[in-house]
């Protein structure tokens, strides 16, 4: 199907395979930062943007990107590396393998609930799966990303 | 000014990069236009191919080459990440004609892209002769079904196996008399619990690139926790020089274990060769739950004697263990199971048997804890009523029991324990769980009951007299140093931990430190990231190489000097005189005249070691559950673990460690299953039917460090790596008993064996 | 992994039926999730979404849910609450994440079939109507005893009855999103109870006699035990068919002593 589309601001046009998923159209565009973790849309590790809602790019088709805006870590400017301090200065990124795809969904949340509570936190991140680290590190620096400004 | 370096919770060399999603992983670096690989796997437990035809296949679109076993080297081989000569048996070909599990490969096709080599897949008949397969670990002990009959099947060392039984590997111990002594005891108890074949459950799947170098040499990228074990068994299985074989370890997204052995890297290797091409084998998800390894299932019967009082006077402890299709990671798990439970029993004599079979289900590999973590859940479980039937308090119950340091360990290689702090983490976390208050069970607002168990267990640090780490580090000009390990990082953050030491030796800047990551070209050898090892003993090896980098840097300021090496101290500055703040000549300039000029002299230094003790890391676990007695459903509502795993290098990862360790625990406790059908198919293949915790099903976990220091070790550090997943298991269980009375001597516990013992007991009340 | 041979994006009804009618290899996608997971090989995979099916409107008597519409739509829509309350939020919270709800569709979930669906139970305990391009409105009960007719017709909308009602949801599951192990609705509507019960593991049905019965005014503990006798449940790898039946009588219990309290608040 031809298409055009948005990544991260650039516009993007050519054809795109009938069942190509998200996932795999992003990264053979050269979006590395995109991972797959499973293959059950269990894990949230593949989580982007599509018109700025977050979205599991493993089962999105692709096609129906078509007209959108997909945005990927790398387009989200300073705010991603913001954050990933934070997770860092908490100890909570390990493997990193599960980082980019947590970052856009806590990103996601901030611009829809920039307030939340942890329970509410974690229960928006209930989709984004993490075997290293246990989870409460996590928790823990996206709060204080949360809640930064306050804190300045 | 001396810069303090271990005890500091940096944040991980790799952080920045990883978090901005950085293509730093193997499937981000594998070069363009690299062959697809896709294996057409058997789908019989146990069958032979009486002919395959990959003709069809050959003529598909977009395909490169379809291999199968008539194109393999005929070379026995072990998967197993283990030094060499190994203790797994060679069971193994690349493809072989007999197929052992459901999963088994049994051609491997590699195309140009994804959607060629799965179209070619269905093109290749294959006619098989299916047999009977044991697909219940249970009944393969002398079965007269016979899985491993090949003539070139052989052992480097007496494991103890007899495939004709069907026995990958035995092992017996004991010290004192045991019957005698369970016959002078005033309580005996035992009973027969079961663990499941728990996955790994990563968050990067197995995966591995190949291609050839300008050298033609073969090039391996790989998801991996062993790259110098990769390199050998290549070479081995590949009929290849190990000097035409290079390994390169890039970011790997988690392992726990199960990238100790080999999955991916043989066959894409074998691709690469036989096409001269690039390529890549990616495991999907389900190919990942069915067609790699995952922890032992294990049935364990557990005997244990005991004084009024409470002293632990008899253990006996026999394993049965499912290792699957293949024997990788066999043996040694078969040791850990009684070594790392029974010396918690200082007093006890013990009688430790194991016998680990093969069956035609997916091969047992390595996972966190490695025997441990299912020895700590009977072991512990059995304390645990041991202490109810004699009315002791569990806690208690596990301080007079436990060795101190300076005893001998009978069950621990006859070891001197040397440096323990675990009376201290079970009297800390008495005191900060306010274990007495809440021993008695409470009911909750919401007509819920909640109670409390505990456990404790250990782990080593590092395989004595087997496991050899080697370090260089060298000094660059401006004055900043490469630190070369062979250790791989896999997220456990030891990139960053190593550096610590190096850093703390060089008394500079973490910053002056940049960890080279492995490539087995480059890096000192190191048998890799597993046993726990790599702060106690890859960290040890770069403390010697730092320790010698140092003296040789001062010896060199101190001739620029002119004055005597003893006068000199150095930190990240430079080199300093002891007697006069005006005498320095700075790092910097020493570093470019030692480098750069003439009289030049390229500072480095190597340091290799291999521990001759194994540092048992401490734990004490306490948890606290809900359990909801209409529905059986158990909530872990509270856990705190207290942890002597020696000087503490990075707090802040450590308890990331602790953290990550504990909820898998959780999970193995109450919520991953995995199930096979009667012909010996996993259910469980998919995140979906294999439920790993989420951040919704898990506590506040509370994580203290009560370190002990150990001489051996460096700065006095032991391992956190595996200790901390073996407490919940059998901590949580006993909170259910002490909540609704129910025993639980299978896992996971599920909500529904809760209701319906709670049914039960309904019923005998009635 | 599905194959496609085509992907169509239709601009009208009328198109994206004629496609779907075209041959059977065709098929309408919802949120395309479990169709990919199927590994299904389809000719032409139809996407909705030119069509702006992902409407939420508020009627005099009633609530048209457009079929596109996300689960995630229906979920934080602030008109939705003020009239079901917390009832889809019940619902919807334990359904893998806010990820997954932002592409799964009413209308895939519902024409799916799933008997695990969440949406499907909810749906039926709120006596959905369903509006499909050639078979016009139907109700929801009659639609899911008889799937096969609508195999080759589009969902256009779902519509609600806009009333106060009075609902309550209650799901069990192993972990906080797993699929449900039983799921379980009850409304109440001017004394006319519907007690619905899902996952058993078949899909959503009426627990027709119960139903009436409660609205008898029978115990609460009496109507959900009648409700699960009037029930078939099945076993499976996440329970056994007596676990499903006490989890079921207990849910019901439940949402019918929380209806007796809201309706007193009311």
């Amino acid at each position: 199907m031809t298409a055009e589309l948005y990544i991260n601001d650039c516009k993007w046009k050519g054809i795109i395979e009938p069942d190509a998923t998200l996932l795999e159209f992003l990264r053979s565009n050269g979006y590395y930062s995109v991972k797959q973790g499973c293959d059950s849309c269990s894990c949230g590790i593949c989580t982007v943007w599509v018109d700025g809602f977050p979205v599991l790019s493993c089962k999105y088709p692709a096609c129906r990107a078509a007209g959108k805006r997909i945005t990927t870590i790398e387009g989200t400017g300073s705010s991603a590396n913001l954050l990933g301090m934070y997770l860092s200065a908490e100890g909570a990124e390990q493997c990193g393998y599960c980082s980019p795809g947590l970052i856009m969904t806590v990103l996601a949340l901030e611009k829809e609930n920039p307030d939340a509570s942890e329970e509410e936190v974690e229960t928006y991140l209930a989709g984004n799966l993490c075997r290293c680290s246990g989870y409460q590190l996590q928790t823990a620096g996206i709060l204080k990303y949360l809640r930064r400004k306050n804190n300045e | 000014m001396n810069e303090q370096s271990v005890g500091c919770s940096f944040p991980k060399k790799d952080a920045e990069a990883v978090t901005a999603g950085a293509a730093v992983y193997t499937d981000d670096i594998a070069p363009e236009h690299c062959l697809i690989i896709k294996l057409l796997r058997s789908p019989y437990a146990n069958a032979m191919i009486e002919s395959i035809d990959v003709s069809k296949a050959y003529e598909s679109e977009g395909v490169v080459c379809v291999l199968t076993w008539e194109d393999v080297p005929q070379i026995r081989f072990t998967y197993a990440g283990q030094c060499y000569p190994e203790s797994s048996p060679y069971d193994r070909y690349i493809l072989e004609n007999h197929v052992r599990y459901i999963g088994d490969p049994v051609a491997i096709v590699a195309a140009v892209t994804e959607k060629a080599a799965e179209t070619a897949l269905k093109k290749i008949k294959v006619k098989y002769k299916v047999m009977d397969a044991v697909a219940d670990f249970e009944k393969a002990l002398d079965s007269s079904v016979i899985i491993h009959s090949e003539p070139d099947y052989h052992n480097n060392v007496p494991i103890g196996g007899d495939p004709c039984r069907n026995l990958i590997c035995s092992h017996y111990s004991d010290y004192g008399d045991a019957d005698s002594a369970f016959e002078s005891c005033d309580v005996t108890l035992e009973d027969t619990f079961y663990t499941k074949a728990n996955a790994q459950a990563m968050m990067e799947t197995f995966r591995t690139c190949a291609y050839y170098d300008y050298q033609h040499r073969l090039t391996i990228i790989s998801s991996t926790q062993v790259p110098f074990h990769c390199r050998r068994i290549i070479a081995m299985a590949l009929n290849l020089p190990q000097s035409k074989v290079r390994v390169i370890k890039p970011r790997v997204g988690g392992g726990f274990g199960a990238k100790q052995s080999l999955v991916t890297e043989v066959i894409t290797a074998f691709v690469t060769n036989k096409t001269g091409r690039p390529s890549k084998l990616i495991l999907s998800r389900k190919d990942c739950f069915t067609a790699s390894n995952s922890r032992h299932q294990m049935r364990l019967h557990v005997k244990m004697g005991a004084t009024k009082d409470g002293i632990v006077r008899a253990i006996e402890l026999d394993v049965l263990a499912n290792g699957g299709a293949y024997g990788e990671q066999s043996y040694p798990t078969s040791l850990l199971v009684g070594h790392k439970t029974i010396p918690l029993y200082a007093h006890a004599a013990y009688k430790h048997k194991a016998e680990f079979v093969y069956t035609n289900l997916m091969p047992a590999g390595a996972y966190r804890g490695f025997g441990a973590t299912q020895g700590c859940y009977a072991v512990e479980t059995m304390a645990n009523r041991m202490a109810h039937v004699l009315g002791i308090d569990a806690a208690y119950f596990r301080i007079i029991n436990i060795p101190a340091a300076g005893e001998k360990m009978p069950a621990y290689f006859g070891d001197v324990l040397l440096s323990s702090k675990l009376k201290r983490c079970i009297e800390t976390g008495c005191q900060r769980f306010h274990w007495k208050e809440r021993c008695k069970p409470k009911e909750t607002e919401n007509g819920r009951i909640r109670a409390v168990g505990m456990a404790i267990t250990m782990q080593g640090s590092g395989v004595p007299m087997k496991d050899v780490c080697c370090a260089t580090i060298h000094l660059n000009d401006t004055g900043f140093y490469t630190l070369q390990i062979g250790a791989a990082d896999i997220g456990t953050g030891c990139d960053t931990v190593l550096s610590q030491i190096a850093a703390q030796v060089l008394e500079c800047s973490i910053n002056q430190i940049i960890p080279e990551g492995v490539d087995t070209d480059h890096s000192p050898y190191d048998k890799g990231s597993y046993a726990s090892s790599t702060t106690y003993v890859s960290g040890q090896a770069v403390m010697e190489a730092a320790l010698s980098l140092k003296e040789k840097i001062i010896q060199e300021g101190a001739a620029r000097l002119k004055i005597k090496a003893e006068d000199c101290w150095l930190d990240g500055q430079g080199v300093h005189s002891r007697n006069d703040e005006t005498i320095f000549i700075s790092l910097k300039d020493l570093s470019e005249q030692l480098v750069l000029k003439p009289d030049c002299d390229w500072l480095t230094a190597t340091a290799d070691h291999c521990c001759i003790y194994s540092a048992p890391p401490f734990m004490a676990g306490f948890a606290e559950v809900e359990v909801d007695r209409s529905t059986g459903k158990v909530l872990v509502t509270d856990f705190l673990g207290v942890i002597d795993c020696g000087t503490v290098i990075n707090p802040a990862l450590a308890c990331a460690q602790a953290q990550g360790g504990i909820v898998q625990g959780i999970g193995m406790a109450l919520y991953e299953d995995t199930e096979y059908t009667d012909t010996g198919k996993i259910r469980n293949n998919s995140f979906f039917q294999y439920r790993i915790p989420t951040r919704k099903d898990i506590p506040h976990i509370q994580i203290i460090f009560e370190p002990a220091y150990e001489p051996t070790g460096p700065f006095g550090a032991k391992s956190i790596g595996e200790v901390v997943i073996n407490t919940p298991c059998p901590a949580i269980t006993d909170a259910i008993y002490n909540a609704v009375g129910v025993t639980a001597s299978k896992l996971p516990v599920k909500a529904e064996d809760i209701w319906k013992s709670l049914n039960l007991q309904n019923k005998d009340n009635n | 992994m599905w194959t496609v041979k085509e992907y169509v994006m239709p601009k009208s009804i009328e198109e994206a039926c004629n496609a779907l009618n075209e041959r059977k290899g065709n098929c309408i996608l919802g949120g395309g999730i479990w169709t990919q997971m199927s590994g299904r090989h389809i000719c032409k995979a139809i996407d909705l979404s030119k069509l702006q099916l992902n409407y939420i409107d508020e009627l005099e008597d009633s609530v048209r849910i457009g079929s596109n519409c996300t689960l995630r739509e229906l979920e934080t829509n602030r008109m939705i609450s003020e009239i079901y309350g917390e009832y889809f939020q019940n619902c919807f919270k334990g359904i893998a994440g806010v990820q997954f709800r932002n592409m799964v569709t009413v209308g895939g979930s519902i024409c799916g079939c799933y008997g695990f669906s969440d949406i499907t139970a909810s749906f039926l305990c709120l006596d959905a109507k369903l509006s499909f391009y050639k078979h016009g409105i139907t109700a929801l009960s009659f639609f899911i005893n008889n799937k096969q007719s609508f195999k080759k017709d589009i969902l256009l909308y779902a519509e609600l009855p806009k009333k106060r009602n009075i609902a309550q949801y209650a799901s069990f599951r192993a972990n906080f999103n797993d699929i449900p192990i039983i799921n379980t609705a009850v409304s109440v509507d001017r004394g006319q109870y519907r007690i619905v019960i899902g996952a058993r593991p078949g899909i959503a049905q009426l627990a027709e006699k119960a139903s009436l019965a409660a609205g008898e005014g029978v115990l609460p503990e009496t109507a959900a035990m009648e409700a699960v006798e009037e029930m078939t449940f099945g076993s499976n790898m996440r329970g056994s068919k007596e676990y499903r039946k006490s989890l079921a009588e207990m849910l019901i219990c439940d949402c019918i002593r929380k209806i007796a309290v809201d309706e007193r608040v009311l």
